[in-house]
């Protein structure tokens, strides 16, 4: 008998669950992309998680999959739909970052993760801050996104698209970028689970570069099975990013060790946040886990630290958009014109700032004052975790210090947004695995816990996370 | 001093919104200066491969794709401003 709408609410589905609709076949994955297709027709015009919905390309990919179903030939992701950040490419689809210098133009080519996942559905490209350059997707040059939980907060960034399309149901999963925070502090805010794999694991290739040596591609799920099973997917060394690699360590963990460091429980962070992560650790206690108060000394200088090592980045990642090539907005006098009317024009005001800061502090006179110190702390940062690392098999904190704000709260307190990202950016500046999942509510709003491993070390992060699994039930 | 930077990164920067801003972040990455980094090397990227090559072939099969985006063209060509001035 097949699965009507009224029987069962196929949005609904995990990953897992989805496969075995389909395997046992319940309902095809025509069946099942469509139900997605209108769920994004009846929920997005209020929570707007899409920039592009790429429907024919989704039914399309449906029919395949329905066919290498039928002929017993079945993977995991085959036929399961998915929402894809619009910052990695998709043959034939457009992709803008969510920058206006990008509004036509059209991949020429597929990112590696999405060769890998070349089994799945595509539902369409979800919204972020310009450039993933933000933690509200505010900064998107189109439109703001909702956040699911209430229409009038926002879903975090950048990959706030992806976090909001899996938590309102428009997408079974979703790929995410993290640069410093850009896929654990949106899952957070939205209550799903996020993760982003160590540096290197993910290849880089196809993404559209922020910061190159603090970028990786991660899933966002609605639990953590379905984090593994899309992380198994899309890992693994590619010729074409010559960062990745095939590395993957497991700890023999005994009773595990769990620290906790002091500075994630400082000043800044809503009582209420405190309050549900210190009931998860004291849950994991329960489960025999051993619970040690540890110290990360260079925490507080950890966002200072990526907001000159991120922007230096990016100031010599977006040199390349000119107009010329490709995203022409403005035209101009003579070459110099050209190129200034079009960076002006195309870039958001995010994004230059952001740009002006990396070119400051890489500029004679402030290089290194500013870039190599930057490059030092983020060592002693880096050693800060591997010296933890030699006691506890997994840190675990807060996600985010705040609740999901409204949008428009701190569009003009830059700072205060940035401070969202202070448990996050640390993570990215050491290239370590961490994944957000959901750990209760206050007044309706989700909170997130945030676990970080040593790094390659996600089979270790999974089995701890897991303990932990309250996002289904 | 903004313009200044601004040139240099090819923008045009008029908004003293801008200007407040970005005062306001170097300011809290001043942060960094009380931190002592005597002896510490720089970590500049995490990725454990060094040095990897490739054959100097052309793989790449999507030329006519990106030369598809190209704006202003001519005969496969791009097309852009004069960069001599005439008289020069």
């Amino acid at each position: 008998m097949k699965y009507s709408k009224k029987m069962i609410d196929l949005t609904n589905l995990t990953i897992k669950e989805a496969h075995l609709g389909l395997k046992e076949k319940k309902f095809s994955s025509v069946e099942l992309t469509q139900s997605f297709l209108d769920q994004i027709k009846e929920k997005d015009k209020n929570i707007k998680a899409y920039l592009t919905i790429t429907s024919e390309l989704a039914l399309n990919q449906a029919k395949k999959a329905d066919e290498k179903i039928k002929n017993g030939e079945i993977d995991i992701l085959t036929g399961i739909p998915c929402a894809i950040k619009d910052n990695i490419m998709i043959k034939g689809i457009k992709c803008t970052a969510g920058s206006r210098f990008l509004e036509e133009y059209i991949s020429p080519y597929n990112a590696t993760v999405i060769e890998k996942l070349k089994e799945a559905v595509i539902l369409g490209k979800t919204n972020l801050d310009e450039f993933a350059m933000g933690s509200s997707c505010e900064k998107s040059a189109y439109f703001p996104t909702h956040n699911p939980h209430d229409l009038e907060r926002v879903p975090g960034g950048s990959s706030g698209g992806s976090a909001a399309a899996v938590a309102a149901n428009e997408c079974v999963f979703a790929l995410g970028s993290d640069t410093g925070g850009s896929i654990r502090q949106p899952a957070c805010f939205c209550g799903i689970t996020g993760l982003k794999p160590t540096y290197g694991t993910v290849s880089r290739y196809g993404l559209i570069a922020f910061a190159s040596s603090l970028d990786q591609i991660g899933p966002m799920t609605k639990n953590i099975e379905d984090a593994e099973i899309v992380f198994n997917a899309i890992k693994g060394i590619d010729k074409m990013d010559s960062t990745s690699s095939d590395e993957s360590k497991e700890r023999e963990m005994g009773k595990i060790r769990i620290g906790v460091p002091k500075e994630y429980f400082a000043k800044g962070l809503d009582p209420n946040i405190e309050e549900a992560i210190r009931k998860a650790i004291s849950f994991y206690e329960k489960q025999r886990a051993e619970i040690i108060e540890i110290s990360l000394p260079h925490t507080e200088y950890a966002l200072a630290c990526y907001y000159i090592i991120a922007p230096s980045e990016a100031s010599a990642n977006l040199a390349r958009f000119d107009g010329i090539r490709y995203g022409k907005v403005s035209s101009g006098e003579n070459l110099l014109d050209y190129y200034l009317q079009n960076r002006t024009k195309g870039f958001g005001e995010e994004v230059k700032k952001r740009i002006i800061l990396g070119i400051y502090t890489l500029s004679a006179g402030y290089y290194d004052e500013y870039y190599k110190k930057a490059l030092k702390v983020r060592t002693l940062i880096k050693q800060d975790f591997e010296k933890a690392f030699e006691k506890v098999d997994a840190i675990i904190g807060p996600t985010s210090p705040c609740l999901p704000f409204k949008i428009g709260e701190l569009v003009d307190d830059p700072l205060a947004m940035y401070l969202s990202d202070i448990y996050t950016v640390s993570v990215n500046l050491a290239g370590l695995p961490a994944i957000s999942i959901p750990c209760g509510q206050s007044n309706g709003l989700p909170i997130g816990m945030q676990i970080i491993a040593p790094a390659f070390m996600e089979n270790n992060l999974f089995k701890i996370a897991k303990i932990y699994d309250n996002t289904r039930h | 001093m903004i313009k200044k930077i601004a040139k240099l990164a090819n923008l045009i920067v008029e908004d003293k919104k801008l200007e407040k801003e970005f005062s306001s972040i170097l300011e809290y990455v001043n942060k960094l200066k009380e931190v002592d980094v005597s002896g510490i090397e720089e970590t500049a990227n995490l990725s454990p491969n060094y040095n990897v090559f490739r054959k100097d072939i052309e793989e790449r099969k999507e030329t006519k794709e990106i030369i598809d985006l190209i704006p202003e063209k001519e005969n496969n060509y791009l097309r852009i401003n004069e960069i001599f001035e005439e008289n020069d």
